[in-house]
């Protein structure tokens, strides 16, 4: 009896990924369907509904109207607040690969030969990135600051070099503010890259290294290739991050001087809470939303490749 | 083509020396193989004569040339990992081309290059596949193939085939012997099987705990081990061995007292090198193959267990106080139960003093 259950049940194997599909599975997914419906998608769905109204801050009581769409997506600042959305993203998500790689290849490098600090340097590196964003912001405020005390200038002048206008030039804000980003994020580059250049086979760069290849070939015929995946996945998570940023710009330089740093996520959050405009803010935050969709599909469009290689 | 010297090569991790001091020359164009239980120091060694571990202490000459400095790719070596080590992102033709990038030949010379090693190594058909879509023995040709466009001063193996299944190691291992015949280099390889090492080498290196124990040719090692350790590692079927006292019989006869109480004659050949020891508590070895079927007046002994091989069976007999595993081949093939008589072929015993755990009157082998 119990042989003939053993024999039926080797027989035909379960589908993968566990026990047997239930016959209704509905009242099985209801309450993972509930959670993501109520968390995540019914303030998207309001936020839909929010841009369709006239609704403000201190009025919840909205009626219909297209209105804010038309003035938002008419407004004369948007067209610069886009533009500073994409030199701040592009240039924070550059910034923070190119860092994170060049630290995490030099961490790697150091264990393998036996280095010692490369744990304290993992830490440090780490250090910057549980920082919440609006004390960085703070901490590198009082860094760029113009004052007599401002350390960076402070350096700077005991180099003999003169003072730069970090904050109030509205040409150095922005880059002031890609620095201030970049210094936190590249933590989290560093450790996606770190995991993945440890993942790689140690013997293929000993392979590389019988086969007399230059640092330079080792790292465009291993440690790039291998990386490849790693990459196209850091990328997407931290063009969305820096796309949602806006706690380390407020704290920083506020979007000024004028409109200078006023990134997306910052204009949204100013049009709901100084304009008290909620409509406006959720025509703003749909389009957020929409250019974080487009971004990552279009990096997610060269994961297949990665993942067959 | 070059010779390769290691002169007292050691190797320490930190406090601990792992390889104690390795004298080794192997000739030009010889195929040498170095042998080992787990943990012996082969890999360190080989990764010493590579590069890719600095060496501690001692002088490695690839040519007659110091290279201790030098790194990896300045050697001119080429190696073959257990694991293969091909690029994963690169196609066969391409890394078997790698090794030729510093020679900046004309694309078409490079290609008829890798032609022609893909047609020694039978992979034409596999040359704009990935690593990842070939099987394991088609790897390794390729990684064979990658090492030997490079035309390098000396080849080196650590345990190409112990990712292979049986079959196809023995087949593999054929191979390289051909490859070797037809294009001959300089070769160190490395493996824990002394099969591989029986079959391969032109002269066997038997390592053991970091030290060499014995040098030389096959059939030398395994008719003439000088320790007790390289008796029991080489052959399979294991040598027997039996503890046993020598004892000096009438005249200048010697006798061998098996812990049974069975008394064996040592061959008069063999009596002047045995003498020292009349008296005193001996290991007494014989090869499986040396044990046969005797008849009349020969010692009985059980048949515990019969394994038969196909063109050979192993009987295992209780046989002075312990366990005796016999070769037997063709002819009469006795059954488990059955007490069969022994004839042992007593000109091949070995003879190996417990107290040093060498072997007695071993002749002397070069190193
Ligand atoms: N990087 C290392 N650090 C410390 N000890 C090491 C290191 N590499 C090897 N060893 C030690 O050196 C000894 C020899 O190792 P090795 O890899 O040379 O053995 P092996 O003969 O190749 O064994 P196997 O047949 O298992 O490959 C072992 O005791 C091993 O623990
Ligand atoms: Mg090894």
């Amino acid at each position: 009896m119990i042989a003939r259950a053993a024999r039926r049940r080797t027989a035909t194997p379960p589908p993968a990924g566990g026990g047997p599909v239930p016959a209704r599975p509905l009242p099985w997914l209801l309450p993972v369907l509930l959670f993501v419906g109520l968390f995540y998608l019914w303030p998207i769905v309001d936020a839909l509904r929010l841009a369709f109204t006239d609704a403000s801050l201190l009025d919840r009581d909205a009626a219909f109207s297209t209105e804010a769409i038309g003035a938002m997506l008419g407004s004369p600042a948007l067209g610069t607040v886009l533009r500073n959305t994409a030199i701040f993203t592009l240039g924070s998500v550059v910034g923070q690969i190119l860092l994170g790689l060049a630290i995490a290849l030099l961490v790697v490098r150091g264990e393998r030969n036996g280095l010692r600090g490369m744990l304290v340097m993992r830490t440090l590196v780490l250090a910057a990135w549980v920082i919440p964003g609006i004390a960085n912001g703070i901490i590198w405020q009082m860094l760029f600051s113009e004052a007599p005390f401002g350390a960076i200038n402070s350096a700077l002048r005991l180099a003999g070099l003169p003072p730069v206008a970090w904050l109030s030039d509205p040409g150095n804000a922005m880059m002031s503010a890609i620095i201030a980003t970049v210094w936190q994020g590249t933590a989290y580059s560093m450790i996606l890259l770190y995991a993945a250049l440890r993942s790689i086979d140690d013997t293929l760069y000993e392979a590389a290294a019988v086969d007399a290849a230059t640092p330079w070939e080792r790292f465009r015929f291993i440690t790039l290739p291998e990386l490849r995946g790693a990459l196209l996945v850091n990328a997407i998570l931290i063009v969305i991050m820096t796309l949602n940023t806006f706690d380390v710009i407020i704290s920083l330089t506020g979007g000024g001087p004028g409109r200078a740093t006023e990134v997306l996520a910052l204009f949204t959050y100013n049009t709901v809470f100084y304009n008290f405009d909620l409509a406006g803010g959720s025509v703003l935050s749909i389009l957020l939303m929409a250019i974080s969709l487009a971004l990552a599909a279009l990096v997610a469009a060269f994961l297949p490749r990665a993942g067959r290689r | 083509m070059a010779d390769l010297v290691l002169d007292g090569l050691t190797k320490s991790f930190g406090e601990t020396e792992v390889v104690h001091g390795i004298d080794l020359s192997v000739a030009e164009n010889e195929f040498v193989v170095l042998v080992g239980p787990s943990g012996c120091g082969k890999s360190t060694t080989l990764r010493m004569v590579a590069g890719l571990e600095a060496i501690t202490g001692g002088e490695l000459r690839i040519g007659g040339r110091r290279v201790n400095e030098r790194s990896p790719g300045e050697r001119d070596v080429a190696m073959v990992f257990q694991n293969y080590a091909l690029y994963p992102h690169l196609t066969v033709a391409q890394n078997i081309a790698f090794g030729l990038r510093r020679k900046r030949l004309p694309r078409a010379e490079r290609n008829a290059a890798v032609q022609e090693i893909a047609r020694l190594l039978q992979i034409e058909p596999l040359l704009d596949r990935r690593p990842r879509a070939l099987s394991g023995g088609q790897r390794q040709r390729v990684a064979m193939g990658r090492a030997i466009i490079r035309d390098p001063q000396v080849f080196l193996f650590d345990e190409p085939l112990s990712n292979l299944d049986a079959r196809l190691r023995v087949q593999m291992r054929l191979e390289i012997k051909r490859l070797h015949a037809a294009k001959p280099v300089t070769t160190l390889y490395v493996t824990h099987d002394q099969t591989e090492a029986m079959t391969m080498a032109d002269r066997v290196v038997v390592m053991n705990a970091g030290r060499i124990e014995q040098v030389g040719p096959p059939l030398e090692i395994y008719r003439n081990p000088r320790t007790r350790f390289v008796a029991e590692f080489i052959g399979a079927p294991a040598v027997n061995l039996f503890d046993a006292r020598l004892s000096a019989g009438a005249g200048d006869g010697l006798w061998i007292e098996l812990a049974d109480g069975t008394r064996l004659s040592v061959p008069g050949s063999r009596r002047a090198a045995y003498a020292g020891f009349a008296g005193r508590p001996v290991v007494f070895g014989l090869r499986p193959e040396d044990i046969s079927i005797g008849s009349g007046d020969d010692p009985v002994a059980p048949v515990n267990m019969i394994e038969p091989m196909g063109v050979e069976t192993l009987a295992y007999l209780g046989f002075g106080g312990t366990e005796a595993c016999a070769r037997l081949t063709g002819g009469h093939v006795p059954r488990r139960g059955d007490r069969v008589p022994l004839q042992l072929g007593l000109e091949r015993m070995i003879l190996i003093d417990p107290a040093t755990d060498r072997v007695i009157g071993a002749t002397s082998t070069e190193t």
